[in-house]
């Protein structure tokens, strides 16, 4: 009975405060629906949306993706929003995000890098795009965990030299 | 005719005697010997399990990149223990993982570690020499330079060469062979 007490305090305890590995594995699962949306989102949720996101990069984020033939080199949280904006309204259809299987490692106290495997559906296609992404974290000044930058790794050739 | 054949009834009791008393649902749902029941059913799970977590990965194949080989929604298992005893074939579809196993990609090995892989107009060469592939519709144009594969590398592609991609990967990518 006590273990089981001292367990489910344990399990508490790290619920209230997580550690870097858990936040990190939040932080992506909140990316995850934000950047998902379905056909019939209004405007102002697209707007909505989109602020969210940008609390989750820091000032001078890069973003580096490569997908469907098409390469978005972004620089800063203006660039990032502008191009969340113009995605949502050139794919009115609706764009299904799933983050799996993050690999979470420390470099240091200030720096994280996660690699994850995103699967992105647009509409009702039936071909995803999978693609390996590599997520830079950098702690902000309020102690939270800040996007620096992302960038694609591509799917089969990840990993060769590690 | 009219017959009667309320004596046939092997439900009919006798009245004034009582009725055996009513086993808990557990009980009856258990059979008549429950731990003969209980047996097969851990059994039955361990055997599932063994299977599903240790031997089979099962797999759903989603979108086109395999076509016409294999198509959009089909299931599918892969072998983990294909590769333990035997290494991997040249024309064996393997499930290779990405970062890991809930996302999985389905490709076609053709380069084996030490090889000299290139594409030409979306044709595949292997060491200089063109690979004979009755299984592919549409050859795509993909164009690569020469690579030279290292000793754990292997070269995959789909066989919908329109749209799959390539490229290499290591042995510890290889999840395992598909079984059928």
């Amino acid at each position: 009975m006590c273990l089981v007490a001292l367990w489910l305090g344990w399990k508490f305890f790290h619920f209230l405060f997580p550690d870097d590995t858990t936040r990190i594995q939040r932080k992506l699962t909140r990316l995850e629906s934000l950047v998902s949306y379905g056909p019939s989102t209004s405007p102002l949720a697209h707007l909505a949306a989109a602020g969210s996101i940008l609390e989750m990069f820091d000032a001078k984020a890069e973003v580096n993706i490569r997908a469907e033939g098409r390469t978005w080199n972004l620089n800063g949280r203006e660039e990032i929003k502008t191009a969340v904006l113009s995605s949502r309204q050139q794919e009115p259809q609706g764009l299904e995000v799933k983050i799996t299987d993050p690999i979470i490692e420390k470099r240091d106290d200030g720096s994280i890098v996660s690699l994850a495997t995103v699967t992105a559906r647009i509409g009702s296609e039936r071909e995803p795009m999978v693609r390996i992404l590599e997520f830079h974290w950098h702690k902000g000044d309020r102690s939270q965990w800040l996007i620096a930058r992302i960038v694609t790794r591509k799917d089969l050739e990840w990993g060769r030299n590690e | 005719m009219d017959t009667d054949n309320t004596n046939d009834s092997i439900t009919d009791q006798e009245p004034g005697l009582p009725s055996p008393p009513s086993r808990p649902w557990w009980r009856r749902s258990a059979g008549n010997d429950p731990g003969r029941t209980w047996y097969r059913i851990i059994c039955l799970a361990t055997l599932t399990v063994v299977t599903f977590k240790l031997i089979l990965l099962p797999i759903r194949i989603t979108g086109y990149s395999m076509f016409p080989t294999y198509r959009d929604g089909q299931i599918n298992y892969a072998n983990r223990f294909s590769y333990v005893w035997s290494p991997p074939k040249r024309g064996d579809v393997v499930v290779i993982k990405t970062t890991g196993e809930k996302v999985t990609v389905l490709k076609r090995l053709l380069g084996l570690p030490g090889e000299r892989v290139r594409m030409r107009n979306g044709k595949v060469y292997i060491n200089g020499e063109l690979q004979e592939e009755t299984y592919i519709q549409q050859e795509g144009g993909w164009r690569s330079r020469e690579i030279q594969l290292g000793p754990d590398e292997y070269w995959a592609i789909g066989d919908n060469r329109a749209i799959s991609e390539y490229g290499t990967i290591t042995s510890s990518r290889l999840v395992g062979k598909i079984l059928f």
